[in-house]
């Protein structure tokens, strides 16, 4: 913990003669086992066990985690490193999984006592998957694994006969459990000593110089272990460690943890080794200062990286460079991860009950990486239950920022001496949770040998668009400060975040904006270096500047929160100074909230929606909330999900698709239309049952990605039924992906007929609907609906008389007839994006195109689309390319790629029945769609060149099971 | 007798006057700290490892090979002890650095004002001693 200054460290550190000599320790690991491979290998590839003989050494000492070197030599390294990933026998080697060594018979296998961050990779089969290669899952998300915390590795001079340290694994904790037992040992040294090592603060006791070993296994209530390792390294008068001038040493916020370079002088041969741990430490006078206590003088815990070092063996000496625990994991490529929230026992590795960040966090690090055997790591204490977290494909930090930055805004990062906390931004926290924060020092004059004060005039956000769901799946949305953007800057959106209530999202908002519209942000010199500043955990300085201080004439007084440390030292003198870049405690500001689920007015006034944030571009990485799903198939009685989706080179022909839509306790569905909610995932159908005849109906699927990426299907389940809107029957429905607002069209008749028509409007995510209007138009069983861009699109379908198209521009309470200015007579229309103005639609069997959502239209040019109506249509979110797929002769695809006004035939060959634009790459515009294959199947194809060439997606229906029986409702893409 | 001493270690410690051949009493000039720092208050704190010098105005060869064999490099860990600004005697550990030039008396190669500088001191409590 952070904590602040005693009034002896201020006495010390505003005292005279403060000095420091800064030493290194670069780890010499201990060769505990050495064997040679006795195997032939048929491939390199996915390579996690070896057979060996000629073995030397003691087996017990191989420990899982430990480094193995191989080589061509005994000791040598030149083929790569591997890690013990579980206890040799005799004979059998085993290793984390891995292609990059290249593996033959007779290589020498040399382990060392070295534990460091090592990726455990996911290994998949069809149906199961298995942590670390092959950890099934039994109880992990029940029984949690306990996380040991025994602080920093330790440097101790020996004077005298012996030295003393007291250690502590008292932060170890556990998920849903309590710390119950620890057993310390000293697994290598000589001459070291403990007592009280079934205690959670031994005493380490050393009598002779060297490098000591310890571990600690900490047994939790639910009776699972865990064990972690450090190194305790012990100089005297005759060994002295190696004084370094340092070069670097820093970290900020934004890096997530710390670096140091330093030069040192080495003996002939030196190499420096990717991943050996480099500990710097001080002798400091009169007392070195800070936050571990017995391990004060420590500055840095970190691993070597070779590939910035450089030895002069001329001049006997050698630059190093070494990274924090947060560089390491941000060069680790991880698997992606995914957890959904049961309510139950969990029975998989993809499943945890009462989903929590923390929960997350800990079976990601636990798990997928090694970082518990070397450094201690704490998670946010965040309490929120969440529906689903994913950390997509990317590095292992990426990874962790995914999962608790994207939820919650809690950043990852490390202190000096590479233990990770991941914590909520003390400018996120509402004020009153922020008493627990220290304030380390407050800064007067006398410990301030400059101050910068930098006044951040220009805005660069002028509001903050917050957006996120509960657990139980009610979605918030806030703006702050309120609907109209501030003066200057552009809106930050924050969406699919994790809140419990509408509240604390306008109260998120609000702080947010005021962190983002601070006046000032700081540079300080520190007359002395007070190493209990730091980046983590949370800890304030307090400041009072009077406008004579600055250059700037700036006055300020209170808190602000270090975002960059950096310690400068001088050898030949021995003096230590600090720089720190600082930014003020901030303060929400005012929010409002932008829809209210649930409320009786659903939308404001004008402008009635919020602006929606900007459409995603196809290429951003994903976020920690999203739906599994990507691309949703319709066809009249199925209804197939698969978690292709197209971002750079994302469509992948093999990926698994399932149905989710025919477990109907044996009834089948007939398909009329449906709509997927970007945020949520969930895929809404209105259809009906084929054997009990339940008309109209909406049903609702929220299909789940398994760890390896394949979908599993949740039933479809009804959702609403006409009866909850006073109705017979459900005509139409409608919705916005991006903020799931909804229309629904209900009426007292099932098939054409004059009657009343009612329109519903609310949200899919609230569930609340209310009436939004009423008509008599014509209806022929089908009404269409869309919603989005502040205006609501309903249209009938009339068969005695002509169809007619209403919008509305405020949530329903008012409607104007656009059939004179559109004369639809086929009213299915298409939105490009929900964010737009573009709306196509069949004017007179010829494709039109409206740029002002309905206001008005233009039938398309292009007289080869005109006399016929079209079978789909779909265009890239800007409406400038087009693909549309004509029913009558000639029924071909054709391409425009300048918003509608000329279309060319594609010349494909087979008619098209559906098709959906997905994204776009360097080739061109993608495009799924639904072609008629041999036979009368229909078959999926994509195309990554905007329709010039396509390819056949295999399915379940077409590669066994051929689907005949089918025809396409439609396609949609989930952006 | 004055007080200084020198030694490769702390046990190993001799009065210069007792080494043979012995060294005169050199003069010592001691600074506290090894450079000043003025805080925006104005308050100026001495920062850095203190120094000190020993100036010896002649030495014979054999007092100088005598004194080098401290420090047989440019400069060497030693122990020492002298006077400090408070006129009193303190145990330093420190860095011996041996002067790049020293000058000599043609005729009898006497080095005259021999200055050799201790560095990075760090008092030894009287309770080690």
């Amino acid at each position: 913990m952070s904590r602040a200054a005693t009034s002896g460290e201020l006495a010390i550190l505003r005292s005279d003669g403060l000095a420091a000599k800064i030493f290194a320790i670069v780890d010499q690991p201990v060769v505990v086992y050495q064997a040679q491979v006795n195997q032939v290998f048929t491939t390199h590839d996915q390579v996690a066990e070896a057979a060996y003989n000629n073995a030397t050494g003691t087996l017990a000492n191989v420990l899982p985690g430990m480094t193995v070197l191989v080589g061509s030599t005994p000791g040598a390294r030149d083929k790569g490193l591997a890690r013990v990933r579980k206890a040799w026998t005799g004979s059998a080697a085993y290793l984390g999984e891995g292609s990059e060594i290249d593996w033959v018979d007779d290589l020498y296998l040399t382990v060392i006592d070295e534990f460091s961050i090592w990726p455990r990779h996911l290994r998949v089969s069809a149906t199961n998957a298995w942590m670390d290669y092959d950890i099934a899952y039994s109880d992990q998300h029940t029984n949690y694994t306990p996380v040991p915390a025994l602080g920093p590795d330790r440097v101790l001079k020996l004077v005298g006969d012996d030295v003393s340290v007291q250690l502590s694994a008292s932060a170890s904790w556990v998920p849903g459990s309590t710390i119950t037992g620890y057993a310390w040992a000293v697994v290598r040294g000589t001459g070291a000593s403990l007592t009280g090592g079934t205690t959670a603060t031994p005493t380490l006791t050393a009598t002779a110089a060297g490098r000591i070993l310890i571990a600690c296994t900490v047994t939790a209530a639910n009776g699972k272990t865990a064990t972690g390792y450090r190194t305790v390294h012990v100089y005297d008068a005759d060994n002295t460690p190696v004084e370094i001038t340092l070069g670097e040493w820093g970290g900020s916020h934004e890096r997530g943890g710390f670096d140091v370079s330093f030069q040192l002088p080495v003996s002939p041969g030196f190499s420096p080794r990717d991943y050996t741990k480099v500990i710097l430490f001080s002798e400091s006078q009169p007392e070195a200062i800070g936050p571990v206590t017995g391990a004060e003088n420590l500055l840095f815990i970190g691993w070597m990286d070779e590939a910035d070092c450089a030895v002069d063996d001329k001049g006997g000496t050698a630059s190093i460079s070494a990274r924090g625990a947060n560089y390491w994991l941000s060069r680790i490529n991880g698997y992606p991860s995914g957890i959904e929230n049961v309510n139950g026992t969990p029975a998989k590795w993809t499943q945890i009950q009462g989903l929590t960040v923390d929960k997350m966090l800990h079976h990601f690090i636990t798990w997928r990486t090694t970082l518990a055997n070397c450094v201690d790591w704490f998670a946010t204490g965040d309490t929120r239950s969440a529906p689903s977290f994913q950390a997509p494909n990317s590095n292992l930090w990426q990874q962790i920022a995914t999962i608790a930055e994207k939820s919650i805004l809690a950043a990852p990062v490390c202190d000096p001496l590479s233990r990770l906390r991941a914590q909520v931004d003390a400018n996120y926290l509402p004020v009153a949770d922020r008493a627990g924060i220290p304030v380390v020092m407050t800064l007067t004059g006398d410990d301030i040998e400059y101050i910068n004060v930098t006044a951040r005039t220009a805005q660069d956000v002028s509001q903050v668009d917050l957006s996120g769901v509960s657990a139980s799946g009610s979605a918030f949305f806030s703006l702050a400060p309120g609907r109209v953007f501030g003066r200057y800057g552009q809106p930050m959106v924050l969406d699919r975040l994790l809140l419990s209530s509408q509240a604390q999202a306008n109260a998120l908002a609000g702080l947010v904006l005021g962190r983002e519209q601070r006046a000032y942000d700081f540079e300080i010199g520190l007359v002395s270096a007070n190493r209990l500043l730091t980046l983590s955990p949370r800890q304030y300085l307090e400041i009072d500047i009077s406008a004579g201080d600055t250059p700037a004439g700036i006055a300020y007084s209170g808190r602000v929160l270090p975002r960059e440390v950096v310690i400068e030292h001088n050898p030949e003198t021995g003096i230590e100074t600090m720089r720190l870049v600082c930014e003020p405690e901030t303060f929400p500001t005012p929010a409002v909230t932008s829809y209210p689920p649930g409320s009786d007015t659903p939308f404001p006034p004008f402008p009635p929606i919020a602006p929606p944030p900007p459409l995603p571009p196809p290429d951003l990485p994903l976020p920690v909330i999203v739906p599994a799903l990507r691309v949703v198939y319709a066809l009249v009685q199925h209804l197939w999900g698969t978690t292709i989706y197209a971002s750079t080179n994302a469509l992948d022909p093999a990926a698994e698709w399932i149905d989710i839509g025919v477990d109907l306790a044996g009834d089948t569905l007939s398909i009329y239309g449906f709509e997927v909610d970007w945020l949520t995932g969930a895929v809404y159908v209105r259809g009906m049952t084929d054997v009990n005849y339940e008309s109209d109906v909406i049903y609702r699927s929220v299909p789940y990605q398994n760890l390896d990426g394949s979908l599993t299907p949740t039933p479809l389940v009804p959702w609403r039924r006409p009866s909850d809107f006073g109705r017979r029957t459900i005509n139409g429905f409608g919705i916005n992906p991006l903020t799931g607002e909804a229309v629904v069209v209900a009426s007292d008749e099932q098939y054409f007929n004059s009657g009343a028509r009612a329109v519903f409007v609310g949200n899919v995510r609230s569930g609340d609907f209310s009436l939004g209007g009423s008509f008599t138009d014509d209806l022929w069983w089908h009404a269409v609906a869309s919603i989005g861009n502040g205006r609501i699109v309903v249209g009938f379908g009339g068969i005695s008389t002509a169809t007619t198209l209403w919008t509305s521009d405020n949530g329903g309470s008012s409607w104007t007839n656009r059939t004179s200015t559109t004369a639809a007579n086929r009213i299915n229309h298409i939105r490009p994006n929900p964010t737009g103005s573009l709306l196509y639609h069949w004017h007179n069997s010829t494709l039109a195109i409206s740029s002002d959502l309905g206001s008005s239209s233009n039938k398309v040019s292009s007289s080869v689309l005109w006399g016929s109506s079209m079978d789909a249509i779909a265009a890239d979110p800007t409406g400038t390319v087009i693909l549309a797929a004509k029913a009558g002769a000639p029924q071909e695809l054709f391409r425009s790629v300048d918003g509608g006004l000329n279309f060319t035939d594609l010349a494909i060959g087979v008619p098209t029945y559906g098709v959906a634009w997905a994204g776009q790459i360097d080739t061109g515009h993608v495009f799924i769609r639904r072609r008629i294959g041999g036979g009368g199947t229909q078959l999926p194809s994509y195309t990554l060149d905007s329709g010039a060439t396509w390819t056949d997606i295999p399915t379940p229906w077409n590669t066994g099971v051929a689907e005949t029986s089918g025809s396409c409702i439609g396609i949609k893409v989930i952006l | 007798m004055a007080d200084f001493e020198i030694g490769t270690t702390l046990e190993g410690m001799t009065n210069i006057e007792a080494l043979t051949p012995a060294l005169s009493v050199p003069r010592a000039p001691f600074r506290d700290y090894a450079e000043t720092v003025v805080a925006s208050s104005g308050r100026v704190y001495g920062r850095g490892f203190p120094s000190c010098r020993w100036l010896f105005s002649r030495l014979n060869s054999s007092q100088r090979d005598e004194l080098k064999g401290f420090c047989s490099g440019a400069s060497a860990n030693v122990y020492i002890k002298t006077l400090a600004n408070d006129d009193t005697y303190h145990v330093y550990f420190a860095v011996m650095v041996w002067p790049q030039d020293e000058d000599r008396e043609p005729a009898v190669r006497d080095r005259l004002d021999l200055e050799i500088l201790f560095t990075h001191l760090v008092e030894i409590p009287e309770e080690e001693e």
